[in-house]
């Protein structure tokens, strides 16, 4: 069905706003006019407006806390005429099932990525799931086919995350190997007593040393396979080729381009086939998907 | 008055070192812009020497390929272990290599050691590899150019763990925050700029203080001179089994923080008298690569 106006709705500051750029610029390059209202926002809003919207919520906990009056919001919430949950990121993950269960009952969830997650999804919730290829967005413009001044990317990789055993095994793996060891690495720990953890590149910042880099590495975070799309989409608007190494995504034999069970067989593949032909490689695969804008229209019709 | 006159009399340099004419003949004053001394303190580490030495010799080719150069300054503080020995063969046998030696009679220590090798360095920055430790050759002029280009007093880069020829942990993998008064996470091992720290009056040897490093660190904040951390490996910290920080590091993970409860309380009336600050996240070091800049 069709819906008549879509608002996403979004904690004012905290909460994921890389998805809500990411839905603003998807809907807005499928020409669906779409509202944007912070928490606050919304609960100032007359319910008589409501009636014909369909919210696309982000975040919902820090909707909740960051409104300003949590009641209230979830009332206006529940006065549209559908509420759909828009998210990114492991279903598995006990903040995913939190989600949904924060007093909102969703008529339907929005999974941006590079795979489907419906299985998972089915374990956690009975809301009706939909799957949306994180495909790219206008702004992004026409992605280069070749990497733009290769030589001038001095960095060999980049490692940025949390200093996790995961992370720290994936380092002492690249120096055993012998990979270039001039790679930038910056693994943050969250510190007891602090709110904040410690230096973590913002958007901006990461985008400049992508911008230098050959490869953007990572490994997985869980034992449950799961591809982080918008890594691989900083990654390769940056013209670095996104390399994820996870023994436990490997042999699920997704088409994504540049997973690996081991650094051995990453490094195998960079020696062999080189940094240009990876890139492409990896452009290719995005470009060849259909856009953001697309997907989300299909998927609406199906809420 | 001579600069090291005048710093002396301002109790700012150490006098005991200053005092020793033999060693006053080894300092060098005018010190080049465009290398690394490479200073390896030693007393009673012969088994590790070849490990330490092979690396900073292999680090002076990668500066010399980068068109930059270098020196290893090896200083045996009076070790009882035939250190001395080695290395006088090291040193006939690598004759033609940039490597210098000096023995000492007396024992110094490893503060008085540092300030030793900040004086005779024939380059500006020095990087300070002790013996049992490794340095990643490869990336030595990385990090000299950033050195050169932020004018940094203290640069310091990610150091592994490894013991028994494995990685066990990461450490100096953050940018110095106020939380440096509550427990030490920047290692010795760094590169520092030998015109400044004995502008600040050096290595505090005290005994009461061991944890010299740590000192260092909290007093060039102190002193607002930069703190710079280039998020790249500069080197191996090696865990010898049987050694205090390995023990530590066994007992409490891989990062020793915490010093005697005296030395912390003294280091903390000396650098946060209004109380420890770990919960304050404001960055007083900062974050820098040669291929994009400052990080922050």
């Amino acid at each position: 069905m069709q819906t008549e106006t879509i608002a996403i709705v979004h904690p004012p500051t905290a909460g994921d706003q890389r998805l809500v750029s990411r839905l603003i610029e998807g809907f807005g390059d499928a020409s669906h006019g779409v509202a944007v209202y912070s928490s606050p926002e919304l609960c100032a809003l007359d319910a008589e407006e409501l009636g014909s919207t369909t919210l696309l919520v982000v975040s919902p906990g820090q909707c909740i806390e960051t409104s300003g009056d949590g009641p209230a919001f979830l009332s206006k919430v529940a006065l549209a005429q559908k509420r759909i949950l828009g998210s990114v990121g492991r279903v598995d993950h006990p903040g995913y099932g939190s989600r949904l269960k924060k007093g909102i009952i969703f008529d339907a969830v929005l999974d941006l990525g590079f795979t489907s997650q419906r299985e998972g999804h089915a374990e956690v919730s009975d809301a009706p799931y939909h799957f949306v290829l994180n495909g790219p967005i206008r702004e992004e413009g026409p992605l280069a086919e070749e990497p733009t001044h290769p030589a001038e990317r001095t960095i060999p990789w980049v490692l940025v995350g949390p200093k996790s055993d995961r992370n720290r095994n994936l380092l002492a793996e690249l120096f055993e190997h012998e990979v270039d060891p001039g790679g930038f690495c910056l693994l943050h720990a969250r510190l007891k007593n602090m709110a904040s953890p410690g230096p973590m590149l913002g958007g901006p910042q990461l985008s400049a040393v992508l911008s230098k880099a050959r490869y953007y590495l990572w490994g997985g975070d869980s034992d449950v396979p799961y591809y982080e799309s918008f890594r691989f989409i900083e990654s390769l608007v940056a013209g670095t080729v996104p390399c994820k190494i996870d023994p436990d995504l490997a042999p699920e034999g997704l088409d994504i381009p540049g997973i690996y069970a081991s650094v051995s067989a990453f490094e195998t593949e960079a020696r062999d086939i080189g940094y240009i032909a990876m890139y492409r490689r990896a452009r290719d695969f995005y470009v060849s998907r259909g856009g953001l804008g697309e997907h989300l229209s299909e998927a609406l019709h199906l809420v | 008055m001579s600069e090291a006159k005048i710093l002396q009399s301002a109790n700012r340099i150490e006098s005991s070192v200053l005092a020793d004419p033999g060693l006053r003949n080894l300092y060098t004053e005018s010190k080049a812009e465009n290398g690394v001394t490479i200073f390896i303190p030693n007393w009673n580490h012969r088994p590790y020497l070849p490990r330490s030495i092979r690396s900073a010799l292999q680090a002076i080719e990668r500066l010399k390929e980068a068109g930059l150069s270098g020196e290893v300054l090896v200083i045996d503080d009076a070790s009882r272990d035939g250190s001395q020995r080695f290395l006088l063969t090291v040193q006939a046998l690598y004759g033609d290599a940039p490597l210098r030696t000096v023995f000492l009679e007396r024992n110094l220590g490893l503060p008085r050691l540092r300030n030793l090798a900040l004086r005779m360095s024939r380059y500006r920055r020095v990087c300070m590899l002790d013996a049992d430790n490794e340095l990643v050759a490869e990336n030595l002029p990385l990090f000299l150019r950033s050195a050169v280009q932020t004018d940094a007093a203290l640069l310091h880069g990610l150091l592994l763990d490894r013991r028994d020829g494995r990685m066990t942990g990461i450490r100096s993998d953050n940018v110095a925050s106020m939380r440096l008064t509550a427990g030490n996470y920047i290692d010795a091992f760094a590169l520092v700029d030998a015109v400044k720290l004995l502008r600040l009056g050096g290595y505090l040897a005290d005994t009461r203080l061991p944890h010299e490093d740590w000192e260092m660190v909290l007093h060039l904040i102190a002193e607002e001179e930069q703190v710079v951390f280039v998020p790249v490996v500069m080197g191996y910290y090696h865990l010898a089994p049987g050694s205090m920080y390995a023990q530590t590091a066994e007992d409490k993970g891989p990062r020793p923080r915490s010093a005697a409860p005296e030395v912390v309380a003294l280091l903390q009336r000396m650098f946060a008298q209004t109380g420890t600050r770990e919960w304050d996240t404001v960055r007083v070091g900062r974050i820098y690569h040669p291929a994009v800049g400052y990080l922050d």
